[in-house]
């Protein structure tokens, strides 16, 4: 449904700044695979997703969604059918306004926004209902402000806004990187839960070995543009973190250069 | 103060109340420093001016304004979203612009209303005169409050407000900030230019420096609207601005009371926004103070 073919992009091309970012990409998702995504600093996995999600433009290739060239929709045309949560909690949601207005705004999705009342009565209920599913009590909330809420309520908030109209596709840019232990503990459930009852196609970068083997049906590592490896769902299950160091070590000769990933596992 | 010098303060209270609900818009609602206004406004009154000398109906001559007002907004807006110049100059070259442009549209540097059917003249036969303007200004305000406060809730609101809250967040729910920007540009300069339409009404002429200093008066309107009242929800936001507004020309009537000339007005209004602004950070420290020593002691 998703698919990059030989995807670059420079930044800063034909300066000494110049870095490639991401090198003759490729890379197919089919219907409801979720995809986990590692590598060291610097490798081009938040790249790959604002590229995907329109960020800004590339330099070669194609980007096609369910059949469909996007290369050339701006960013605000491709979210009609993309959900996206950054790893910077504060960035899902507005703060000055209520749960309630920024849950709306998610259903508005993909719709053309005209006069009518942001809120009805009717999508109340439902939207207490989706945040109970968090269980997290912020169905007694829908008329506070969202600035009052926790980095880690806004988080829940924002992967719920992300899915709430089921997109077609859902990009999750370390969306649990700024948060505590347990609070990223809870986003993680919650987003198994919502990836998989709704079967979202779904593209996760994440600094966390162990996190990026257990979920997700395949795997793929990146390095300096590049995608350097990638597993499938049986090597996938079969795959420790020690087992993907090794491999990373095997592919590039190179001790693995992040400090964070090593960390993280 | 005697009574009719208070009437008189809060008739331009109201009346300058529109031109400070379009500073809000930008200022806080879509976090946009609008400097435009000053052109704006004084285009709403040129072109009232014009239209009413040429013989045209007031209700026409207090009405086009809006379009031409919300033009400008749409070229701040086009130069900062398309042409990616930083809202501030965009503002100052509309403005710039518009100078050139009022002088061309008046056809010289003031045009004179008196003895001429205007808005505020007509209203006059139709109600007591010593109530009439403050009746006719009220009603425009309470009208131009009601309509906005529906328009921020609306979906398009929704997103004109999320624009200034959080563009990236917006951005990735499908909408196109610059779009929302536009709009919200659109709208502000339209009230800016509806108000200076009426006050040259009011007043009885057009000039070229009229809009000078309106973008500061604005802002005084808007801040101690907050500081009195509050900005918990839109309505309440809204209702604090026309608030601010006759506070603010209650403050400037007190001012010319007590010995001040008109051309010191200006300063009083930069010190006033000042103290607005700098008043909750004194507040804090002062706290911060009272803290340290109880624990200290």
């Amino acid at each position: 449904m998703l698919r990059l073919e030989n995807v670059t992009k420079i930044f800063n091309p034909n300066t000494v700044n110049q870095k490639s970012a991401l090198v003759e990409i490729f890379l197919e998702l089919a219907e409801g695979d979720f995809i986990t995504v590692i590598g060291s600093n610097g490798a081009g996995k938040s790249t790959l997703l604002n590229v995907i999600a329109g960020v800004y433009p590339i330099d070669a290739g194609s980007i096609t969604l369910d059949g469909n060239d996007i290369k050339g929709l701006p960013e605000h045309r491709r979210a009609y059918s993309i959900g996206r949560v950054f790893q910077d909690p504060m960035r899902g949601t507005a703060p000055s306004m209520t749960v309630e207005e920024n849950l709306s705004m998610a259903m508005a999705r993909g719709k053309k926004r005209g006069l009518k009342l942001g809120i009805r009565k009717d999508q109340r209920q439902f939207f207490a209902d989706r945040l109970a599913l968090l269980e997290l009590g912020l169905e007694n909330r829908l008329k506070d402000k969202v600035g009052l809420l926790s980095g880690g309520q806004r988080q829940a908030i924002t992967l719920l806004m992300a899915t709430l109209t089921h997109p077609r596709l859902l990009l999750l840019d370390e969306h649990t990187a700024a948060l505590d232990p347990k609070t990223a503990k809870k986003i993680v459930e919650l987003t198994e839960k919502i990836v998989g009852e709704n079967n979202l196609t779904t593209l996760m970068v994440t600094h966390n070995m162990e996190q990026a083997l257990r979920l997700g049906n395949r795997l793929i590592m990146m390095h300096e543009g590049r995608i350097i490896l990638e597993l499938a769902d049986d090597f996938k299950q079969k795959m420790t973190v020690n087992g993907l160091l090794q491999e990373f070590e095997h592919l590039r000769g190179e001790a693995f250069v992040s400090d964070r990933v090593v960390l993280a596992t | 103060m005697s009574a009719g010098f208070f009437m008189q303060s809060v008739e331009q209270g109201l009346v300058y109340a529109i031109m400070a609900i379009g500073v809000y818009i930008t200022f806080r609602v879509l976090d946009f420093a609008d400097l435009t206004v000053e052109g704006s406004f004084t285009l709403g009154a040129a072109v009232a001016a014009t239209l009413i000398t040429k013989g045209y109906h007031p209700v026409t001559a207090s009405l086009v304004p809006i379009l031409a007002g919300a033009s400008a907004g749409v070229i701040t807006g086009l130069l900062h979203t398309k042409g990616r110049i930083s809202g501030l100059l965009a503002g100052i070259l509309t403005m710039t612009a518009l100078y050139s442009i009022n002088l061309r549209v008046m056809g010289k540097s003031n045009v004179p209303l008196l003895r001429t059917e205007t808005a505020v003249s007509m209203v006059k036969g139709i109600i007591p005169e010593v109530i009439a303007t403050l009746v006719f200004f009220a009603l425009c305000v309470t009208v131009i409050v009601l309509l906005l406060d529906w328009f921020l809730y609306t979906e398009t609101g929704f997103a004109v407000r999320a624009t200034g809250d959080n563009e990236y967040m917006i951005r990735s729910l499908g909408v196109n900030t610059d779009n929302m920007k536009i709009l919200g540009l659109a709208i502000s300069n339209g009230l800016v230019a509806f108000s200076g339409a009426l006050v040259a009404q009011y007043q009885g002429f057009a000039d070229a420096g009229m809009g000078i200093g309106m973008i500061v008066a604005g802002l005084a309107s808007v801040i101690i609207g907050e500081v009195l009242l509050g900005a918990g929800s839109i309505p309440r936001a809204t209702i604090a601005v026309v608030g601010g507004s006759i506070v603010y020309r209650l403050a400037i009537a007190v001012a010319l009371l007590v010995g001040f000339r008109a051309s010191d007005l200006k300063l009083i209004t930069a010190v006033l926004v000042v103290i607005a602004l700098v008043s909750p950070r004194v507040k804090d420290m002062l706290n911060l103070n009272k803290k340290a020593s109880v624990t200290g002691s």
